[in-house]
C-alpha cells in the first residue's frame, strides 16, 4: 500500500558541509533565481528584448565586480527575520524608554536656543538623508546577486526606516515643545538649500543614481552610509556637550545598526576579494567616491558648534573602516 | 521526407499532445500514430470499425485520408484534431 | 507614558520627497522604473495607505507572531502530525512548500523596487514592511519544510526548486517575474498587491488553512493564517495607486494592469489551489470545493473591490467563471499521468467516493474528466501500469507554462459542454506560439517583446536544448532518478483507500 519514502539530513544544497547547518543557512542561502542566466535574469524574453533583463545584464552580469558564485556569501551575524524582529523590538523598547523618560522630565524645554538652532538646522532634516539611505538599501535588496546579500540589505532597509521614523518622531516632539520654530515644517527646505547639507545631498543623489550593483554597494555601504553615520555620531558627541543627552543616546543606538551594516559589508568585501581582480575595482570606487564624502562630512561638521575635530574624526573613522577591509595593495 | 512535430488532439482527450511525424505520413497514418499513443491511455480504445479522420483545428472538414502532411502544407506544430467520423 | 501617539507624528515619515539638484530627476527616478504614466509628484504624494503601522509597532507585533510558530511545542506537533499524515496530506504539503519558499523570498525584491523607485513616500515606507514581510514568509515556510526533510526528501525542493528548470517552476517563475519583477514600481504594485495579493492569496492561505484545521494540522493552519495577516497589510499598497491612476486619467491603464495580473495569477492558483482543494485534501477534511472557495473569497470579494475602486470586471470574466470549473480538473489529470516530471509523489484522488464528491460539486465531471480517468483506472486494474503514462508530451502554453487543455470526454454532455481543448496559437515574427486560452494569448499580444524570446519546456525539447535520451529530460529539469514522481498510493486507490485493488475480471 505505501510507497517507500526516504528522508535526508539537510538540504541537498547544504549537504557538502560536515557540521549541521545553522537556521540562517537553512532559510537564507542559495535562493536567488535571477542569477542563473547572465542575459535572462527573469523568466521572460532575454536581453535585449526585455528591458529589465537588459538592465540586470548590464548592471549585474557585466559589473566590474565579479565572482563565480556570489551565493557563497555569508552574513557574519547570520541575521534571520525572527531574530531581527526580536533584537529590534528590544532596541525599540529601549528607545521608547529614553523618549518617555526625557519627555517626562521636560527635556526639550531645557534645551538652549543655540542648541535648538542646531537641531533645526542639522538634526531633523536628517529624515531626508535617511530616506535616501533607505532607498539605497532597497536598491541593493533587488539588485544583489545572492539571496544572502539581499537579506542583509533587507534588514538594512528596515533599519534606515527605523531611524527615519525616530527622526520624524523627534521633529514632532520638538515642534510641540517649541511651536514658534520650524520643526516639522522647514526640514525639506533646509535639506534642499542649507549649505551644511548639500554635500550629503550630492553624495546620496549620485549614489542613488548609480546602478551598477557593485559600485552601488561600494558607494553606499562603504562610503556614503559610513560617512553619513559618522557625521551623525559627531552630532551626538556635540549634543552631549550641549546638554542634549537624549540625542547622544539615540545616536549611540543608531550606531549599533550602522555597525551591523559595516560587519556584513566588510564580509562581502572579504568574499569578493576571493577574486583578486576585485581589489582594484573596489579601491578604485572608494577612491572615486571618497572626495564627495569628505566634502559632505566637512561641510556638515563645519556647521556644528565647537566641533574643531568633528570632520577629521568622522573622516578618520571612515578611513579606518576602509583600512580594515583588507584592500591594501 | 523529414520530421515534423505537430500539436494533436484526439477526440475525448483532456488536452493537446505533441508528436513527431514524417512529412510523408498520410492523414490516415497520422491518425493511426496518434491513436496508438493516446487511445487506451487517456481515451477509451476505439472499436475496430471506427473511422477516424483528421481536420485542422477549427475546421469542420475532414482532410483526405491519403493526403500527406507535406501536401497538406502543415507548418511545424500545426494544431490538428483526430476525431471519430463513424 | 509620555510617548506620542503614532498618528501625531506619522505624517512626517511620509514627508520625504525632495527635488533632486545634483542628478537629473529622470536619472534618479527613471520613468521606466518609477512612473511611465507621467503623473505629477504632487499627485503621487496623495498616496494614503489605509492601514498605518510604524516601525516600532511592526517589530513588536511581528516578534510576537513568530514566538508561537517557532516554539518547541509547535515543532513537536508538526513532526507528530506529519509522521501520521496520509499520502494525500503529504502530497498537499509538498505541493505547497516546494515553490513557495523562494517565491516569497523573491517578492522581498519586488517590494524593494517599490521603495527605491516610487514617487509616493507612503508607498516607499509600506514597501519596506513588504520587503521584511516577504523575507519572513520565505524563511518561515522554508523552516517548516526543513523540519519535514528528515522524513521525506521531497521537501528538498523547498530549497532547490528555485534553481531548477522543472516545467512547473518555469511556469511559476514566468508568472511572478512578469507581474512582480520586470515592470515599473506602480505597475508591479497594482499587479502584485491588488490583483495577486488582494485577489488571490486568501484562497491558498485562508481557504487552505480551513482545510488544514479540519484535518487537524493546526500548526500549518496557524502558520498560513499568520502569514495572511501580514499580507493584508502590505497588499494595501495597490488600492491607493489605482485611485490615483483613475483620478489622473489613467483608468484604462489601471484596468489593463489589473486584467493582466489577475489572469496570470489565476492560472497559477488554479493549478496550485485547485489541485490542493479538490484533490489532495482528504475527502473528509474538505470544507468547500475550489469553485466554492473561489466564489466566496475571490469572485464576490474581488468583484466588490474592483467596482468600488471605479474599475470594471476584467473583460474575460465570463470565461474566467467557466475556467474555475474546468481548468484544474484537466491539469490534475496531466499532473498525475506525467507524474515522473514532478518531484513529489502525485496522487490521483479519484477513488469512487472522491468521484462522487467531484460529481456533486461539478455536475458532469464523470462524463468528462471521469472518462479519461476510467481509462487510467482500467489500465491499473489490468496491471498495465506503464499504460497510465503517455509516451508523448503535452502541449504547453507559451504564457502560463501549463498544459493546453479543455474539457475531456466524447460528445456533448448533459450540461451542454463538450470536448473542447483549443490551441490558441499565434504566429509572430516567424515563430508559432501556443496558448491555453484567449486571455493568455491576449497578454502576449499586448507586449510581444516581453514574451517572444522565452521558450517553453516543449520548445526546449523540440529545439534540442533539452538533451535527448530517456534521462535527458529529467536531468534538465533537475530531477535525479529518485526525484521522479511515482503514484503516491502505488496504484492502491482505484477501489478506495481501504479496499485493496480488485483484480481484473477474468
Amino acid at each position: 500500500m505505501t510507497v517507500e519514502v526516504k528522508g535526508m539530513k539537510t538540504w541537498s544544497g547544504l549537504a557538502r558541509k560536515r557540521r549541521r547547518p545553522s537556521e540562517y543557512e537553512v532559510v537564507t542561502t542559495n535562493l536567488q533565481t535571477r542569477t542563473r542566466h547572465p542575459d535572462q535574469a527573469y523568466e521572460l524574453s532575454p536581453a535585449p528584448l526585455l528591458g529589465m533583463n537588459e538592465f540586470y545584464k548590464r548592471h549585474v552580469s557585466e559589473s566590474p565586480l565579479q565572482h563565480p558564485d556570489w551565493e557563497g556569501f555569508r552574513d557574519p551575524d547570520e541575521m534571520i527575520y525572527r531574530v531581527y524582529t526580536r533584537i529590534q523590538d528590544q532596541q525599540e523598547q529601549y528607545v521608547d524608554g529614553l523618549l518617555d523618560e526625557h519627555n517626562e522630565i521636560g527635556h526639550d524645554g531645557t534645551l538652549s536656543a543655540a542648541w535648538l538652532d542646531v537641531l533645526e538646522r542639522l538634526y531633523t532634516p536628517r529624515r531626508f538623508l535617511q530616506m535616501a539611505l533607505q532607498m539605497g538599501a532597497a536598491y541593493l535588496v533587488q539588485i544583489a546577486p545572492a539571496s544572502t546579500i539581499t537579506a542583509c540589505a533587507g534588514f538594512q532597509d528596515g533599519d534606515e526606516f527605523r531611524w527615519l521614523s525616530r527622526c520624524a518622531y523627534r521633529a514632532r516632539e520638538l515642534q510641540r515643545a517649541h511651536p514658534e520654530r520650524g520643526f516639522g515644517e522647514t526640514e525639506r527646505q533646509t535639506w534642499e538649500s542649507a549649505p551644511a547639507w548639500q554635500g550629503f545631498r550630492a553624495l546620496l543623489e549620485k549614489t542613488l543614481a548609480t546602478y551598477d550593483w557593485g559600485e552601488h554597494f561600494v558607494a553606499l555601504n562603504l562610503v556614503a552610509k559610513p560617512a553619513a553615520d559618522e557625521a551623525h555620531r559627531q552630532l551626538g558627541r556635540v549634543a552631549r556637550r550641549s546638554d542634549d543627552g537624549l540625542l547622544g543616546l539615540l545616536a549611540d543606538n543608531q550606531m549599533r545598526d550602522s555597525e551591523r551594516s559595516r560587519r556584513w559589508s566588510a564580509a562581502l568585501v572579504a568574499f569578493a576579494l576571493e577574486n583578486e581582480a576585485n581589489a582594484d575595482v573596489i579601491r578604485g570606487w572608494i577612491g572615486k567616491w571618497m572626495p564627495l564624502a569628505q566634502q559632505a562630512v566637512t561641510t556638515y561638521c563645519g556647521a556644528l558648534p565647537e566641533q574643531d575635530d568633528a570632520a577629521d574624526a568622522a573622516i578618520g573613522a571612515v578611513e579606518a573602516f576602509h583600512r580594515s577591509l583588507g584592500l591594501d595593495a | 521526407m523529414a520530421d515534423i512535430p505537430l500539436a494533436v488532439l484526439l477526440e475525448g482527450d483532456y488536452g493537446y499532445k505533441v508528436q513527431v511525424f514524417d512529412t510523408g505520413d498520410t492523414m490516415a497514418a497520422l491518425a493511426g500514430k496518434v491513436v496508438e499513443q493516446v487511445a487506451g491511455v487517456l481515451v477509451a480504445p476505439f472499436p475496430p470499425d471506427a473511422i477516424l479522420k483528421v481536420r485542422l483545428q477549427g475546421s469542420d472538414e475532414a482532410l483526405p485520408d491519403g493526403l500527406t502532411i507535406a501536401d497538406a502544407g502543415f507548418v511545424e506544430m500545426e494544431s490538428v484534431e483526430i476525431y471519430r467520423a463513424g | 507614558m509620555a510617548l506620542l501617539d503614532m498618528h501625531e507624528w506619522y505624517d512626517l515619515t511620509r514627508d520625504t520627497n525632495w527635488t533632486p539638484a545634483y542628478v537629473a530627476e529622470e536619472e534618479l527616478f527613471p520613468p521606466e522604473f518609477s512612473d511611465p504614466f507621467g503623473i505629477s509628484v504632487e499627485q503621487w504624494e496623495t498616496f494614503d495607505e489605509p492601514y498605518k503601522v510604524c516601525y516600532r509597532d511592526y517589530v513588536e507585533t511581528q516578534r510576537d507572531k513568530d514566538i508561537g510558530a517557532y516554539s518547541v511545542k509547535s515543532a513537536l506537533a508538526r513532526a507528530d502530525f506529519f509522521k501520521n499524515a496520509s499520502p494525500h496530506w503529504k502530497a498537499l504539503l509538498a505541493l505547497h512548500f516546494s515553490p513557495i519558499g523562494f517565491a516569497e523570498f523573491h517578492s522581498a525584491s519586488a517590494f524593494a523596487r517599490m521603495t527605491r523607485f516610487s514617487r509616493a513616500p507612503g508607498m516607499r515606507n509600506m514597501a519596506t514592511f513588504g520587503t521584511l514581510d516577504e523575507m519572513r514568509h520565505g524563511q518561515i515556510q522554508m523552516y517548516f519544510a526543513y523540519e519535514f526533510i528528515k522524513h521525506d526528501r521531497v521537501f528538498d525542493w523547498a530549497h532547490k526548486s528555485s534553481k531548477t528548470e522543472n516545467w512547473i517552476i518555469i511556469s511559476l517563475r514566468h508568472a511572478l517575474d512578469d507581474i512582480e519583477h520586470t515592470r515599473d514600481a506602480i505597475s508591479a504594485a497594482i499587479m502584485t498587491n491588488f490583483a495577486f495579493e488582494q485577489g488571490f492569496t486568501n484562497l491558498q492561505f485562508i481557504g487552505l488553512s480551513a482545510d488544514a484545521a479540519k484535518a487537524g494540522d493546526h500548526t500549518f493552519a496557524t502558520m498560513l493564517q499568520s502569514i495572511q495577516t501580514d499580507e493584508a497589510r502590505h497588499a494595501q499598497i495597490g488600492t491607493p495607486l489605482i485611485s490615483i491612476m483613475i483620478e489622473n486619467g489613467r483608468k484604462a491603464e489601471a484596468q489593463q494592469l489589473v486584467d493582466i495580473g489577475f489572469w496570470r495569477i489565476w492560472k497559477q492558483f488554479s493549478a496550485l489551489s485547485g489541485i490542493s482543494m479538490d484533490y489532495y485534501t482528504p475527502l473528509e477534511f474538505r470544507e468547500h470545493s475550489l469553485k466554492e472557495f473561489m466564489h466566496e473569497w475571490v469572485v464576490d470579494q474581488f468583484a466588490r473591490n474592483i467596482k468600488a475602486l471605479g474599475l470594471d470586471l476584467p473583460w474575460y470574466w465570463d470565461y474566467f467563471l467557466h475556467d474555475i470549473e474546468t481548468f484544474h480538473h484537466s491539469q490534475q489529470i496531466g499532473v498525475y499521468v506525467y507524474r515522473a516530471t514532478e518531484w513529489w509523489r502525485p496522487i490521483a484522488c479519484v477513488s469512487p467516493a472522491e468521484r462522487d464528491w467531484l460529481e456533486e460539486k461539478y455536475p458532469g465531471w464523470n462524463d468528462t474528466y471521469g472518462k479519461c480517468w476510467d481509462v487510467v483506472i482500467d489500465n491499473i486494474r489490468q496491471g498495465r501500469f506503464e499504460k497510465t503514462v503517455p509516451e508523448v508530451p503535452p502541449l504547453i502554453c507559451n504564457m502560463c507554462g501549463l498544459e493546453v487543455t479543455g474539457i475531456a470526454g466524447v460528445g456533448r454532455q448533459a450540461n451542454g459542454r463538450r470536448w473542447n481543448a483549443t490551441d490558441f496559437h499565434l504566429d509572430h515574427e516567424g515563430r508559432r506560439y501556443h496558448f491555453c486560452s484567449e486571455p493568455c494569448k491576449w497578454v502576449f499580444e499586448l507586449e510581444p517583446a516581453r514574451y517572444q524570446g522565452h521558450r517553453s519546456i516543449i520548445d526546449r525539447v523540440l529545439d534540442g536544448t533539452v538533451p535527448p535520451g530517456p534521462d535527458g529530460f529529467y536531468e534538465y529539469m533537475g530531477q535525479s532518478f529518485e526525484e521522479r514522481g511515482v503514484c503516491g498510493y502505488d496504484y492502491q486507490w482505484i477501489d478506495g483507500y481501504d479496499a485493496p485493488r480488485a483484480a481484473a475480471a477474468e
